[in-house]
């Protein structure tokens, strides 16, 4: 049932489309804008994959500082979603490099002091 | 020879442990290994899952149960062999697989509470009554020995004196774990008294090892939880994922079936993991 409603559906816009420029256009351009931020935000998640700030942090806390900053805005914000460092949502999905960077330098800092407490339960 | 002693233990509940035991016991048992599977908690679900529900009920019909098997300690009576309570070749997989199996039943967790009080009142402190438990099960396995080459331990969430002895027993420990905040938690809260108990023995946490269960291949916070697991235990490569065919499996089939036939899809994944697991206990 769904499949028919869609096909029909779709039938329709692609024939406005076609018919009528201006809505072809304001159509494009709203793919094409969804479509590059999708990718930028697989980009992200791709590339901070292998680098989990909790395990690195334990690993080197000193350098820790150092290995963040070669991320930009968009994998540090990727960085926070994907481990769950802002359960307060505080920064809103926001924030420049800088304030993510500290942001995600705390959350390992604090995690890492409560585990090791956890160690001695 | 001596049987391997493993427990699979957790102290938080819904993790998988019954499972991961049926499961387990069911690959290695098909793969010709003779497999006891010894079921420590009441609520018996690896007994209904091994022995079918109608066998279970035959079984405790005919005080074939650990309950049994301990209710002569406590109160006394005609003794009875370790053996006598085992059933053998449980399962419902084809071919005749050794595993067998000690049934549990809701009455077992009255067992330890009579035994304390009885005990207690003859003037045995804690510490005794420990080493009390550990000896009666550490006989017990010494009773079948020669007859396995696995003992496996389902042993019930939180810690039981029959858990501490099964624990004091086991050359290994296995915790399934879901990866998340809560179940991590339950890995701290047990691992300490896990690692006294290695430690008394020299052995150290390296035989601990901790299963991912329930694992959800999207879900992010599954991926952030167990690459944290793997930085702070000693964690199987494999992961048992979230599927439905495990829970289906759980339900004893009246027909013989094929590994592939009970778990599905899922069977490569649990083949995969008894084989890392063969690996690590010395069960080449």
């Amino acid at each position: 049932m769904i499949d028919r409603a869609l096909s029909s559906l779709f039938k329709v816009v692609a024939e406005e489309a076609a018919s009528n420029p201006a809505f072809g256009k304001k159509l494009e351009d709203t793919l094409a804008k969804f479509g590059q931020e999708l990718t930028e935000k697989r980009m992200a998640e791709r590339s901070i994959e292998n680098f989990h700030p909790l395990v690195e942090y334990r690993k080197d806390a000193a350098g820790f500082e150092a290995r963040l900053a070669k991320f930009d805005v968009k994998e540090l914000r990727a960085l926070v979603d994907r481990h769950h460092l802002d359960p307060a949502v505080t920064l809103k999905g926001k924030g420049t490099k800088k304030i993510l960077a500290a942001h995600i330098l705390e959350a390992a800092k604090k995690r890492a002091e409560r585990d090791a407490k956890l160690f001695e339960y | 020879m001596s049987p391997r002693v493993v427990s699979v233990v957790n102290m938080k509940g819904g993790v998988g442990k019954s499972t991961t035991v049926a499961s387990l016991a069911e690959v290695l048992a098909s793969d010709g290994m003779r497999v006891l599977v010894i079921d420590l908690d009441p609520q018996s679900n690896v007994s209904m899952m091994l022995a079918g529900q109608d066998r279970w009920i035959d079984l405790r019909k005919g005080g074939r149960t650990i309950d049994e098997y301990f209710n002569q300690y406590v109160y006394g009576g005609e003794p009875r062999f370790f053996r006598e309570f085992i059933a053998n070749r449980v399962s419902d997989i084809v071919g005749d697989p050794q595993l067998d199996l000690l049934i549990s039943t809701p009455e077992f967790r009255y067992i330890e509470r009579h035994a304390l009080e009885k005990w207690v009142s003859q003037g045995f402190d804690i510490r005794q009554l420990n080493t009390r438990f550990s000896r009666l099960t550490s006989s017990a396995i010494e009773n079948v020995g020669d007859s396995y080459d696995l003992v496996l331990f389902d042993c019930p969430p939180g810690i039981s004196m029959f858990a501490e002895a099964a624990i004091e027993l086991s050359e290994f420990i296995v915790i399934p774990t879901i990866p998340d905040y809560v179940s991590r938690l339950g890995i701290f809260a047990f691992r300490k008294r896990a690692l006294r108990s290695m430690e008394q023995r020299r052995f150290t946490d390296e035989r601990i090892w901790t299963l991912i269960t329930k694992f959800e291949d999207h879900n992010t916070l599954h991926a952030s939880e167990a690459a944290m697991l793997k930085e702070q235990f000693h964690v199987f490569d494999t992961r048992i994922p979230q599927a439905e065919q495990i829970a289906r499996a759980a339900e004893w089939s009246e027909q013989k079936r094929t590994l592939e036939q009970k778990y599905g899809a899922a069977a490569q994944v649990i083949g995969t993991f008894a084989a890392e697991f063969r690996e690590r206990a010395g069960l080449i």
